[in-house]
């Protein structure tokens, strides 16, 4: 069945008998969505012959290279059973287009696409390479203690930064890249997405958005956070001038008005130095009323004493 | 001779009862003191909120697995798995929204062996939305 005719993939893989003897290809829209399974992701299905050949039509993919998935179903699983790890990991991404002859030979059994040899095109082979790559630091890491394991991750996120700055591929930079797990909030990663738009100012695959979208998002959470720094000083400064420069007549009016209506007329009272006899008199209200009233009065008014408020204009 | 037949019937039963209870004991020792297994089934339905489920992995264990089955018929689902540095160790989400018509449910299943875990909290972190169906965690934590 092996061919290289365009617009046809043919592989071989060696099953054992809990799969069952059919193969599916999956459109992934994005990097994020390696992991994701839906119906809708499923585009084609082809059946495993005896000798665990398969071939799928590619001439009604998209003529851009885009990410697929091909998987397997274990017997009694569902069709949309994705298994992520271990010995029945049942799945293996690859680019492909329109028009185009892809090869491919998986020689493990348990798991069937553990060993993966892409004969064509070449971004498939560098692509199998960053995935084995990964696969073989995290199973070293895996076994060993936690500071080697840290120097194993540092040392894999530097292998796949080397890749992400040197390919002459798009689609192989943005994803040695996505697979560092560098966050959009680390410095290299706006530095990334610099260079790479640089180096590839216009791009027509989907894959590399995040990295477009981030420099914007930058840019505007940057601008963002000046605005706001701006607004907080320019309200300090407001705020600091009011309370210095604001005319102390101003300052007292806004007292007054939190006097209430009885305190006010005690108020005025006060102002014409009156006792509190004859404020007592004057509102009909006891002695020891207006001695309360008095002492809430200095109080808002921020004075010590009557003599004070009488000076007041 | 008789004596002898009462002295041979006790010795086989003293060995009889003392193999009994090496068994009981090397049993009840390998659950206690080596490994310690873990099996929690959550169920989703439409109005299910996003849930963490904590795994706490002592100093001393020595080989954490960790198997989730996630099975939906509507709506989604996410599942991540992060160890205490927040770093993430495998993750899957299942869709059915964009298919109604089918009534097939959709599976992923995350298997995961970590020789000498970092220690501290593993969270498996569950996001359904609108989701209806279950998923099932199985973790087996070895000591040294």
């Amino acid at each position: 069945m092996a061919t290289d005719r365009e617009g046809v993939l043919t592989g071989n893989v060696k099953l054992d008998n809990q799969w069952d003897r059919i193969a599916y290809l999956s459109y992934i829209p994005s990097f994020e969505d390696m992991y994701a399974m839906s119906h809708d992701m499923i585009i084609a299905s082809a059946p495993i012959d005896s000798s665990g050949n398969f071939l799928f039509d590619l001439s009604f993919l998209p003529t851009e290279t885009q990410l697929y998935r091909i998987h397997l179903q274990k017997k009694g699983d569902t069709k949309t059973t994705l298994i992520i790890g271990g010995k029945e990991e049942n799945f293996l991404f690859l680019f492909a287009k329109r028009e185009e002859a892809i090869r491919l030979q998986a020689s493990g059994i348990t798991p069937p696409f553990g060993k993966v040899v892409f004969s064509t095109p070449m971004i498939n082979q560098q692509f199998q390479q960053i995935n084995e790559s990964i696969v073989r630091s995290d199973s070293i890491a895996s076994e060993s203690s936690a500071m080697k394991r840290s120097f194993i991750l540092t040392k894999l996120e530097e292998d796949l930064m080397t890749i992400a700055d040197t390919s002459s591929n798009a689609l192989i930079a943005a994803y040695a890249f996505h697979r560092t797990n560098i966050s959009p909030d680390d410095e290299r990663f706006m530095e990334f997405s610099r260079t790479f738009q640089e180096k590839w100012p216009q791009s027509s695959i989907s894959y590399d958005k995040p990295l477009r979208i981030s420099r914007t998002n930058t840019v505007s959470s940057q601008t963002w956070l000046i605005v706001v720094v701006l607004c907080g000083i320019a309200l300090l400064v407001i705020g600091y001038g009011l309370g210095r420069y604001l005319p102390a007549d101003s300052k007292r009016q806004t007292k007054v008005k939190e006097l209430s209506l009885q305190e006010r007329k005690v108020y005025e009272l006060l102002q014409q130095s009156a006792s509190n006899k004859d404020i007592s008199e004057a509102l009909n209200i006891g002695i020891s009323t207006v001695k309360s009233h008095v002492s809430s009065i200095l109080s808002k008014m921020e004075v010590k004493s009557r003599k004070d408020l009488a000076k007041i204009e | 001779m008789k004596m002898t037949k009462y002295f041979l019937l006790l010795l086989s039963l003293l060995w009889t009862a003392s193999t009994f209870a090496q068994t009981q004991v090397q049993g009840y020792s390998k659950k206690q003191e080596d490994s310690f297994d873990m099996r929690r089934d959550i169920r989703f339905n439409p109005e299910s909120r996003p849930e963490t489920v904590i795994v706490e992995i002592g100093k001393d264990i020595q080989l954490f697995s960790i198997n989730i089955d996630g099975r939906i018929s509507d709506g989604k689902l996410m599942v991540e798995i992060r160890n205490p540095s927040n770093v993430l160790h495998g993750t899957f989400k299942i869709n059915t929204q964009l298919s109604s018509s089918y009534e097939e449910d959709v599976m992923a299943k995350i298997r995961k062996q970590i020789k000498n875990p970092e220690p501290g909290e593993w969270k498996v972190q569950l996001q359904p939305s609108s989701a209806k169906g279950q998923v099932m965690i199985i973790t087996e934590l070895h000591k040294l």
